[in-house]
């Protein structure tokens, strides 16, 4: 089977530099046969990264330890659902999830695309193809991350190495596959923008056919950040979920720099501007994303997240530069053909809203980015080595997106076009009192956290004006059909998905930073060693330890402490913290356990134990309002989902919209 | 003559309540701004002080040193040889009165500075401080003249233009939400 895997990856090289040359031949000589080549390449590359994958799962199911990635990342031991998962525990495997997912995203867009933007597809095709060589060929190339290379000859291990336990948790099997889809979702309307600028058809249509795409990409990158957070929640044990770290940091940035392009194509769709700004953020955003692929295989910077060291991070280095000086010499090449009219209606509008939106995700993204590098750069200029951690992430993003919050807030309060301040501070009345009334009563009732009460304040802020926007179309509607008022808040967002999608999705990022904002100012913690019928107490909780329980499987050695959490003396609930050792790895690993309501999580770690004495080091967090994290992060997904949920009227309207622009030979 | 009278009254009538409208607004601005820096001053003037820091006080602003690159505080090595007994020491440390401080000059004396959780607010490390500020200052002057170019250059004030009503009458409503709804899409 790993003949037919590794097979199946040559292949995969062949048929993507098949497909990257074929559409250039089509195009150059105006040949259908060619074009229709190039088209079954993409379906023919679909059905060989589709055996690979195939095969490299059998190899993990069958456990063929004669495969080292099987033998690196799986054991007898390993249940059939991490064993699946182990797919893209390791450097090889991932690379091969990025190549299907490209080649299953590719042979979609030939499929969607069949009787539409016809002119550019050849270059769709074509850029596609590219990066799913440059992938197939590290592959095939490197031993290093190839998934089918083999253990020495003559050996035949009995077992695996097995799967780091940190990574037995479904928040990590969903996690990679969800960042993947996210990455890999952006490559699509990148490659439109670039055939865009190639084939020199520079109206919009290339955003308007993409635009699900991108919504799917931004969907599947806010999915994959939260559930890495979630994962690194519940089981690193640590107590947080964002520590800064520059492989998050990695897959935050396009996900920053995609939210702004969001934002900026809506401009350009409706007032024709910001033509090239449009097409630097989605070279930016894709860009980040192979930026991000490289940080955690490259070694260049310390994390506990990364693949390790190996030279592997500089091809993606260099496939990376190659990108943006592709991309960036054809953007000025094309400039002169990007001129918009650049005409704003009003100072005061909401499309001047948009662009400070813009400043800020985009000033957000390169500052993380900006501390990602400046150790490097530190250490370039000065020779001095420097960290740049969590402190100077807190305390420069932070002041932004209060800024970037207020601007969200404002936004939906201005009119498309042009507004006056009259009518700016008529419509700031109710969300600005508001606010000023949750300003008074946090600081009436003792808060003392100035982070706290401004974010706090911004959230009622922002959350009143959105709920507003939703009460005045719902009113409106009501008057209009006689609908009773929560059916007429349904008919109305699902009569215009995008834009009640799109503040949906506002209220998500409202309720998340809710809750950043919570667990990270009152967050209260205590550790201590403590003996059956002993208490630590936190912030008016009580952890009681009750009983201990310890067992051995095959895999490991498991120690558990039952604990009983009360508040001012009332039971709320018991945990069963768990603390592991694993015989083959020789590795400990502490297993968290949660009492959880809306506004706090009870987070016990069993940090140590001892089984003769019965005592346990036992480490006890009291983390406030986390829960919204997770509720927000399911809010903007739905908010996602409404907003890319497909719509006759929209279909309509870039249909003919299409026509138009055909006539008009706008593309 | 007459409706032309009447428009020179209502032009003069706008430029009127525009006038007015100028200085209010400003006045509430600045109102609303001494209430926000009045608000944070007293927040930094009433924030508690501790007796004894706490060992976070220290082990926030530090690497752990066992190859994790977290901060020390979040080390998600339960065993981890290098943090635990590090925290142990800082707590030991603070309960017999040495300042966190002197104890972070410790450790950056042993380690270095990249033992540091930020890079320090002095010589090239200001850099990193202040880059990303600047920039954004930049960004914010440099959108602020292209939007009054873009604006100016569509021969349009937003001074001269009327107030789109909001929020009162539902026929209002209803015209505004038809409107956008058409411009949005």
């Amino acid at each position: 089977m790993n003949q037919i895997g590794y097979s199946a990856l040559l292949l995969a090289v062949l048929t993507s530099a098949f497909g990257l040359i074929a559409p250039l031949v089509a195009v150059r000589t105006g040949s259908r046969g060619w074009l229709k080549s190039a088209e079954r390449s993409v379906y023919g590359l679909c059905a060989v990264s589709l055996v690979a994958s195939a095969a490299l799962v059998y190899a993990l199911m069958t456990r063929d330890y004669t495969n080292e990635y099987v033998y690196n990342y799986t054991s007898n031991e390993l249940s059939w659902f991490y064993t699946l998962s182990a797919f893209w525990a390791g450097n090889s495997g991932s690379m091969l999830l990025w190549l299907v997912i490209l080649a299953v995203f590719a042979a979609v867009v030939v499929w969607q695309n069949q009787a539409k933007n016809r002119e550019i597809l050849p270059y769709v095709i074509s850029i596609l193809m590219s990066i799913a060589l440059f992938f197939s060929l590290m592959m095939t190339a490197s031993r290093g991350s190839n998934p089918f290379a083999m253990v020495p000859a003559g050996v035949f291990p009995a077992n695996g190495s097995g799967l780091n336990p940190m990574l037995e948790n479904p928040g990590m099997v969903a996690h990679p596959i969800t960042l993947f889809l996210g990455y890999v979702g952006f490559a699509v309307p990148y490659a439109f923008a670039m055939a865009a600028l190639i084939t020199r058809r520079l109206g919009d249509f290339w955003i308007r056919s993409t635009r699900r795409w991108t919504v799917f990409a931004w969907i599947f990158l806010t999915i994959g950040n939260i559930v890495g957070a979630w994962w690194a929640y519940v089981t690193l044990g640590w107590g947080g979920y964002w520590a800064w770290d520059p492989v998050e940091n990695a897959s935050f940035m396009p996900w920053v720099t995609g939210t702004a392009f969001l934002h900026s194509v809506m401009i350009q769709e409706k007032k024709d501007m910001l033509k090239v700004w449009n097409i630097v953020l989605i070279v930016l955003t894709f860009s980040l994303t192979i930026f991000g692929t490289f940080l955690v295989r490259s070694g260049v910077v310390s994390s506990v997240h990364s693949f390790g060291q190996s030279s592997l991070g500089f091809f993606f280095l260099g496939f990376l530069g190659l990108i943006l000086v592709f991309s960036l010499n054809l953007l000025f090449s094309r400039l002169d053909m990007l001129k918009s009219r650049n005409e704003l209606d009003s100072f005061v509008s909401r499309e001047s809203s948009f662009l400070l939106n813009n400043l800020l995700l985009v000033g957000i993204a390169m500052t993380v980015l900006w501390g990602v590098l400046f150790p490097i750069i530190s250490e370039a200029v000065t020779g001095n080595k420097v960290t740049v951690g969590p402190p100077f992430f807190d305390q420069v993003i932070a002041p932004i997106g209060l800024v970037l919050m207020f601007v969200t807030g404002i936004c939906p309060l201005i009119a498309w076009r042009r507004a006056t301040l009259a009518n700016l501070r008529k419509n700031l009345m109710v969300p600005g009192v508001t606010a000023i009334v949750v300003l008074v009563a946090l600081i009436a009732t003792g808060m003392r956290h100035t982070y706290a009460i401004i974010s706090f304040t911004l959230c009622a802020f922002v959350v009143t004006t959105v709920l507003m926007e939703f009460a005045r179309g719902a009113w409106v509607r009501r008057e209009m059909s006689g609908e009773n008022l929560a059916k007429a808040l349904v008919s109305l967002t699902w009569r215009n998905k995008r834009r009640y999608g799109g503040y949906i999705v506002h209220i998500g990022v409202i309720l998340f930073l809710f809750g950043v904002t919570g667990s990270y100012a009152f967050k209260q913690q205590e550790s201590r060693t403590i003996t059956k019928g002993e208490s630590i107490s936190v912030g008016g909780y009580e952890v009681t330890y009750d009983s201990f329980d310890s067992y051995d499987t095959t895999e490991k050695r498991v120690g558990t402490v039952t604990f009983t959490v009360a508040e001012n003396g009332r039971f709320l609930g018991t945990v069963a913290p768990r603390k592991e050792y694993y015989f083959a790895k020789d590795q400990p690993w502490t297993r968290i356990d949660r009492n959880v309501t809306l506004t706090r999580d009870v987070y016990v770690s069993l940090l140590d134990y001892s089984a003769e004495t019965g005592e346990a080091n036992v480490e006890v967090r009291i983390n406030p309002l986390v829960s919204w994290l997770w509720i927000g992060g399911i809010v903007m997904v739905l908010g996602g989902i409404v907003a890319i949920w497909p719509d006759k009227r929209d279909a309509q309207r870039l249909a003919a919209r299409y026509e138009r622009q055909v006539r008009l030979h706008e593309i | 003559m007459h409706a032309g009278r009447r428009m020179v009254r209502a032009t003069a009538k706008v430029a009127t309540a525009k006038v007015a409208a100028r200085p209010a607004f400003a006045r509430l601005t600045a109102l609303l701004g001494a209430v926000v820096i009045a608000v944070a001053a007293l927040l930094f003037i009433a924030a508690p002080a501790f007796a004894v820091p706490p060992v976070s006080s220290v082990a926030d602003q530090l690497i752990c040193q066992c190859g994790c690159a977290a901060v020390l505080t979040d080390c998600p090595h339960q065993e981890c040889g290098w943090g635990i007994p590090a925290k142990q020491y800082i707590g030991q440390q603070l309960e017999a009165g040495r300042s966190p401080e002197a104890l972070v000059q410790y450790y950056v004396e042993e380690y270095g500075e990249q033992v540091l959780a930020a890079p320090t607010k002095r010589g090239f490390n200001m850099v990193a401080w202040v880059a990303p500020f600047a920039a954004l200052i930049i960004g914010a002057v440099a959108v602020y003249f292209l939007i009054g170019m873009w604006a100016r250059r569509n021969g349009s004030d937003v001074e001269e233009v009327p107030f789109r009503e909001v929020g009162l009458a539902p026929e209002d409503l209803e015209r505004r939400l038809d409107n956008e709804l058409r411009e949005f899409d």
